[in-house]
């Protein structure tokens, strides 16, 4: 499964906390915003540009010691929150 | 063209409504100054704030869609609007801020009440924040709620206080991370991108210098005391 982000969000850190915030036509639509921490700010970041959930899974293994079952349950869990807050396409 | 001087900036904008005319009237100066911010709105503007809020008069469209041209382009100049009942004491601000209804302007008239003629109310609802000369400073300005409260000044803004119904009166330090969320909600944040971006630049060094406090408070003239002894 391929997860791609819509086009009008940007990603920022604001204080010690990261933020994705809607712009432009998003931001009519939404009006909230969307807090991550590390590891969702750095799934967000791959998503951008566009990632296979199983290359998700793969950065999380190399960058955390986690098994793999738990590293494609939250990747699973980070994806399917976005997928509900319409940030992202599923193809 | 009409030239008001707001938030220590020159801002032009030719109301139609007289009622505005007349909340900006103390704000006005001579008409050849120089201008910092066009903040003059189309009938466009006016039919969008219909779109936001159904309900609106003509006026009310109108004075919200001149105050939300002006508290986007303000970004240029370090500013930003922030949902505030703010009260001056002893030459020092304390903004308190809440969802309406929970009582800011009850709670800031306490002030006024316990510390008589060292306090008064600079925007009882719709102050602009600046960054100026190293310093957050809070200003009056036409826009001021229902109460039409403000003053055409100035005070360096020495706390933000987030205001909550209680039994008793505390009041607690809050960190710049837990007042964020809260914080989003009481700003005015622009849909435009560059604007966006800007405003999120705002907000991250706002967050990083203010200090924040949540209050639980009755009304009573121990609230206003409770929460003076905790932010001067």
């Amino acid at each position: 499964m391929f997860v791609k982000a819509k086009p009008g969000f940007v990603l920022r850190e604001i204080g010690d906390t990261y933020i994705i915030v809607p712009v432009g036509a998003q931001a009519q639509k939404f009006n909230g915003i969307i807090k991550l921490n590390k590891t969702g700010k750095a799934m967000w970041e791959a998503i951008c540009v566009g990632a296979d959930v199983d290359e998700l899974v793969k950065n999380m293994l190399d960058e955390y010691d986690i098994s793999e079952d738990i590293a494609r349950r939250d990747v699973q869990s980070f994806v399917d929150k976005a997928k509900g807050a319409n940030l992202v396409e599923l193809t | 063209m009409p030239i008001y001087r707001i938030a220590e900036l020159n801002v032009q904008y030719t109301p139609v409504s007289s009622a505005i005319a007349e909340l900006s009237e103390p704000y006005r100066i001579d008409d050849g100054a120089p201008v910092d911010i066009v903040a003059d709105v189309s009938a466009d503007d006016i039919k969008r704030e219909y779109e936001y809020l159904p309900d609106s008069t003509e006026q009310t469209a109108e004075y919200t869609a001149i105050y939300r041209k002006l508290c986007t382009k303000i970004l240029d100049f370090n500013g930003f609007l922030f949902h505030s009942s703010t009260v001056v004491l002893d030459g020092e601000a304390y903004a308190f801020t809440a969802l309406s209804g929970t009582g800011k302007s009850t709670h800031t008239r306490l002030w006024l009440e316990k510390f008589g003629q060292r306090a008064f109310i600079i925007n009882d609802d719709k102050p602009i924040v600046r960054y100026v000369n190293g310093e957050y400073r809070i200003y009056g300005t036409p826009w001021s709620g229902k109460n039409n409260l403000n003053k055409n000044t100035y005070a360096p803004l020495k706390a933000v206080c987030f205001l909550h119904r209680g039994k008793e009166n505390t009041i607690t330090e809050k960190t710049s991370s837990d007042a964020l969320t809260p914080l989003l909600s009481q700003v005015y944040r622009p849909h435009d991108e560059t604007y966006t971006l800007k405003f999120l630049d705002e907000l991250d060094r706002f967050l990083k210098t203010m200090k924040f406090y949540d209050l639980y408070c009755n009304i009573s003239l121990q609230a206003a005391e409770v929460a003076y002894n905790g932010m001067k």
